[in-house]
């Protein structure tokens, strides 16, 4: 803790800033990625959600109070930006965010940058399905194995609500396996 | 056929792949991306506009001034305003201007008024002045 202290001072001190950053880009880019990507589906897409998110964490860090921890605030910054980004997706084709996502998934095989099989991109398919809280939870879980502690903070959700938003999930999910 | 559970089967990867050294250049491009000297961008705009502010207040007080001082400036007013008010005021006769005026005045008065004898002729003639002539 004393740890990130020390961090978020030297990211806001603008003597510091510009290295305290660099360290910030390089420890967070691929995580980061991982969960944009796991949302937008698309690798350009994503590309331009992580920068946007690396540029507004940087325009806001004199904001960061400093009362959840800084991954969690990266991480809600960067969700925000996903859901913002397929919602104006969604808005310039004239379709909901459901179907956007869901199109996205089943064309995910013509993909460049996705090397699933069938069961894989079944699983994409199936998470469509589901409403965007649970596809974000199971998402989250499942693939980034990230902690509901953790997850709280970020989505700003109870831990036993989460739990049941992935439960749900889970099920829905299983029963399209089951009947696809 | 085995009914399909999450937690039974191996896990499942995402399967999204990025471009190749897609992260090698990222920081650096990241950097180079970010706007410069945003944190000092906003005091300098409110230092300016306090500046802004102080000329504006100077410029107001310093007009203000001057047509508070030309207001009271004391202007003597020209003979046709004099005139004019006279006029129109009522309440003043004749007797109060002669009141007021002492015998060079009235003197002075008398040689300015330039009238003919002929003038004075012809007034007299259209006048019925008989009645005082005969007292």
């Amino acid at each position: 803790m004393q740890d990130e202290k020390a961090f978020i001072a030297q990211l806001l001190d603008p003597k510091t800033q510009n290295d305290a950053f660099r360290q910030l880009v390089s420890q967070y880019s691929r995580p980061l990625y991982s969960h944009i990507r796991n949302i937008v589906l698309n690798h350009d897409d994503a590309d331009d959600v992580l920068q946007n998110t690396f540029i507004k964490v940087f325009r806001n860090l004199s904001n960061f109070k400093g009362e959840s921890k800084l991954f969690s605030w990266i991480y809600r910054i960067a969700t925000n930006e996903s859901l913002t980004f397929i919602s104006q997706k969604a808005k310039k084709a004239g379709v909901s965010n459901q179907e956007i996502l869901e199109k996205q998934a089943q064309e995910l095989h013509a993909d460049n940058y996705f090397s699933g099989d069938e069961i894989q991109q079944k699983l994409q398919q199936a998470i469509t399905t589901l409403p965007e809280k649970q596809q974000l939870v199971f998402k989250m879980r499942y693939f980034e194995e990230i902690g509901y502690e953790e997850m709280s903070e970020i989505l700003d959700t109870s831990v036993g609500a989460l739990k049941a938003s992935y439960h749900h999930a889970s099920k829905k999910i299983e029963n399209y396996f089951n009947t696809h | 056929m085995k009914p399909f559970n999450l937690d039974k089967e191996p896990k499942i990867k995402s399967g999204f792949t990025t471009p190749d050294s897609y992260f090698d250049d990222f920081t650096e491009k990241m950097m180079q991306q970010l706007p410069e000297q945003e944190v000092k961008v906003v005091p300098l705009y409110r230092r300016m506009s306090v500046w802004i502010s102080s000329v504006a207040a100077v410029l107001v007080i310093a007009l203000g001034v001057s047509l508070l001082l030309k207001t009271n400036t004391k202007s003597e007013p020209d003979a046709t305003t004099i005139e004019n008010y006279l006029v129109y005021q009522a309440d003043i006769l004749p007797n109060d201007f002669i009141q007021g005026l002492d015998k060079d005045a009235i003197e002075d008065l008398e040689a300015s008024i330039a009238i003919s004898d002929e003038d004075i002729e012809n007034y007299l003639n259209n006048e019925d002045y008989d009645i005082y002539l005969n007292e």
